[in-house]
């Protein structure tokens, strides 16, 4: 079989220090982002309004210097930093701010790599030289949806993670040789298109009953491991310490009024409220060796509030599995290596000894 | 006030309603459950018979999707409005089709929906500024350079600002409830479909049946699921000043769309 060179996928870690960006540099990382907020731009943009749809206190890099100190860094190591910008929309004056601050952080951080949503923001900062990443909260589904944002001027798009069926992403890949375009290498878990949802995850979510346990991620694992899958989910234990109002799992299902109650309906629909399928796919790491093919440029390695060490076990994970993808082409060998690898990443047995939901079966959809 | 109708799939005994003056037809929040074309024409037709005016409801679209719509957009007549909820629809239709009128739909227009974002008596969350639907004018200028003269939003809840759009722009309101979500996970297919989650044909278990999702933790947190979209309802069914067209949603009371 004659199978085309493709150079190995670049690895997006996320960073929040200085250190951050050696460490996972180190694991190979090949380009970090990271989000920022900076209290003096607070006023201007709406009292606890982020630039980046995550809290204030989230993951965000709070001063300037500090990113300027990770941006000297990753130049040193030979590395790029980009910054998240990605509101989906802004009012004007928050559209003004937004661009202000791209030009001061430019400046004062070295910062010229943005990730970006807004249209007309991709267009302006595209226009006066920025390297212009389209956030997957643009939701970009289809190649003239990726065409549009290429003629903004945004040289990457990153796909939302709900584009999951190989032919989906081959074709868009294909119908746009000129962009690069990166996936998620590691799922969210969350149902919803976050490109289309309308729920603020700058607003606090009701903290969960067991919030004091719940936060201890290494402690939920072992009473999985000890307890088992089935039943923790049933307790509903989940790392997840808050409630969000959008997680299916909380709710019960009920006939509108004026309709013909049928319990049997409700309740089957009720039963899948917290399923795997419902709920995304543990791991994607066997994708990797598909993207590699289908020509994905870059893959991205969530997420920035998590401790340091889990994002460290990721990157190296991932950035062994983008090397072998490109080194090592044999599906086989490579799905017992990803799976070797998940285990790595995240202590955990891969999905299919736990009954989980295997994101390489997504993308075989159909 | 202009009224329209959003139907998803045409009635029987479809006769008309007298009661407002625009067809919508298609689908907003998922492909699958787009009409075909053929569907798309005897819509169409059924508009033009009884005298209304017609738009065509697109929703978010992959490359399958999009492929699917295009031989419905030809039935379209000179002036037909598409309502557009993907930037690549949009980018097609002024390349392709300019002889229709994009209209930015909900998925593109975006708003604060989140409902927390106020109480209810309308007052913003704690440390928040009041949330608003004020798009910036660069945005507006980047529709206006693909031929939209109309931007859709839902209901807004209380204490929800709309600001009034520029004198060349409308402003279309969805009743009677405000999307919060929507997904591609569909409990739907997952409950009643197993195996079709992302296949590209849909048995569409989710038709006719809106249902009440009630939180067990949070009282506040009441949505109804209709099709693979979570909306909730604002408790005023009073429109903002500035919108000019009123888009009745048929699906959301199956037992009573035309009331």
């Amino acid at each position: 079989m004659n199978i085309p060179f493709r150079p190995e996928m670049r690895v997006v870690a996320p960073a929040c220090s200085e250190k951050e960006v050696s460490e996972l540099a180190e694991a190979g990382a090949d380009e970090f982002f990271c989000g920022v907020y900076l209290e003096t731009w607070s006023p201007r943009l709406g009292k606890g309004t982020s630039t980046n749809r995550r809290s204030p206190s989230m993951g965000q890099v709070q001063s300037v210097d500090e990113l300027a100190r990770m941006a000297r860094c990753a130049r040193q190591l030979g590395r790029e930093i980009s910054l998240t910008f990605n509101r989906d929309s802004h009012t004007q004056g928050q559209y003004d701010v937004a661009w202000e601050m791209a030009q001061e952080l430019r400046r004062c951080a070295g910062i010229d790599h943005f990730i970006v949503a807004d249209p007309p923001l991709v267009a302006k900062l595209a226009e006066q030289g920025f390297h212009v990443t389209v956030s997957c909260i643009a939701n970009v589904l289809n190649s003239d949806a990726a065409s549009f944002f290429a003629e903004l001027g945004a040289r990457r798009i990153i796909l939302p993670e709900e584009l999951v069926r190989a032919d989906e992403i081959c074709g868009l890949v294909q119908r746009n040789p000129r962009l690069q375009i990166e996936v998620f290498a590691t799922p969210t878990g969350c149902m919803h298109m976050q490109g289309l949802c309308g729920m603020d995850h700058d607003l606090d979510a009701p903290p969960h009953p067991l919030l004091p346990v719940l936060s201890f991620a290494p402690l939920i694992r072992t009473i999985k491991r000890t307890i088992g899958r089935p039943l923790a989910s049933v307790l509903r234990l989940r790392r997840q310490h808050l409630i969000w109002p959008c997680a299916l799992e909380h709710f019960r299902a009920l006939p509108l009024d004026g309709l013909a109650p049928d319990p049997a309906l409700w309740e089957k629909l009720e039963s899948v409220f917290s399923s795997q399928f419902v709920r995304g796919p543990d791991c994607t790491f066997c994708n990797i060796l598909f993207w590699h093919h289908a020509g994905v440029s870059a893959v991205k390695v969530l997420a920035r509030q998590d401790p340091l060490e889990i994002r460290v076990r990721r990157t190296r994970a991932i950035s062994h599995l983008c090397h072998l993808a490109a080194t090592k082409p044999e599906t086989e060998a490579f799905r017992s290596e990803s799976r070797a690898a998940f285990r790595s990443a995240f202590a955990l047995p891969c999905h299919e000894d736990r009954h989980g939901a295997c994101g390489y079966e997504w993308l075989a959809s159909d | 006030m202009e009224a329209a109708i959003f139907w998803t799939r045409l009635p029987n005994d479809f006769a008309g309603d007298a009661s407002c003056s625009r067809m919508y037809f298609g689908s907003l929040t998922c492909e699958l459950l787009m009409p075909t074309t053929e569907q798309v024409g005897a819509a169409r037709d059924a508009a033009s018979r009884h005298g209304k005016s017609f738009s065509l409801v697109t929703p978010w679209l992959t490359d399958a999707g999009l492929q699917r719509l295009l031989p419905a957009l030809s039935r379209l007549h000179p002036g037909d409005e598409v309502i557009v909820n993907d930037w690549g629809l949009l980018r097609r239709i002024r390349r392709d089709y300019p002889h229709l009128t994009p209209v930015s739909g909900l998925l593109v227009t975006r708003q604060s929906r989140d409902w927390r974002a106020t109480d209810a008596a309308g007052n913003p969350a704690a440390g928040r500024v009041p949330p608003s639907f004020h798009p910036s004018g660069s945005f507006l200028d980047l529709l206006r350079q693909f031929g939209v003269k109309r931007l859709e939003i839902c209901q807004p809840h209380r204490g929800f600002v709309v600001e009034r759009l520029p004198e060349d722009l409308r402003l279309s309101v969805y009743l009677p409830w405000s999307l919060l979500t929507l997904t591609r996970r569909c409990p739907w297919r997952t409950a009643f479909a197993p195996g079709t989650l992302f296949s590209t044909s849909c048995p569409q278990p989710c038709h006719g049946r809106p249902t009440h999702l009630r939180s067990r933790h949070d009282a506040s947190a009441q949505y109804v699921l209709l099709w693979n979209a979570w909306f909730t309802e604002p408790p005023s069914r009073e429109p903002p000043a500035s919108a000019d067209r009123l888009v009745f949603v048929a699906d959301a009371s199956p037992a009573g769309a035309r009331r």
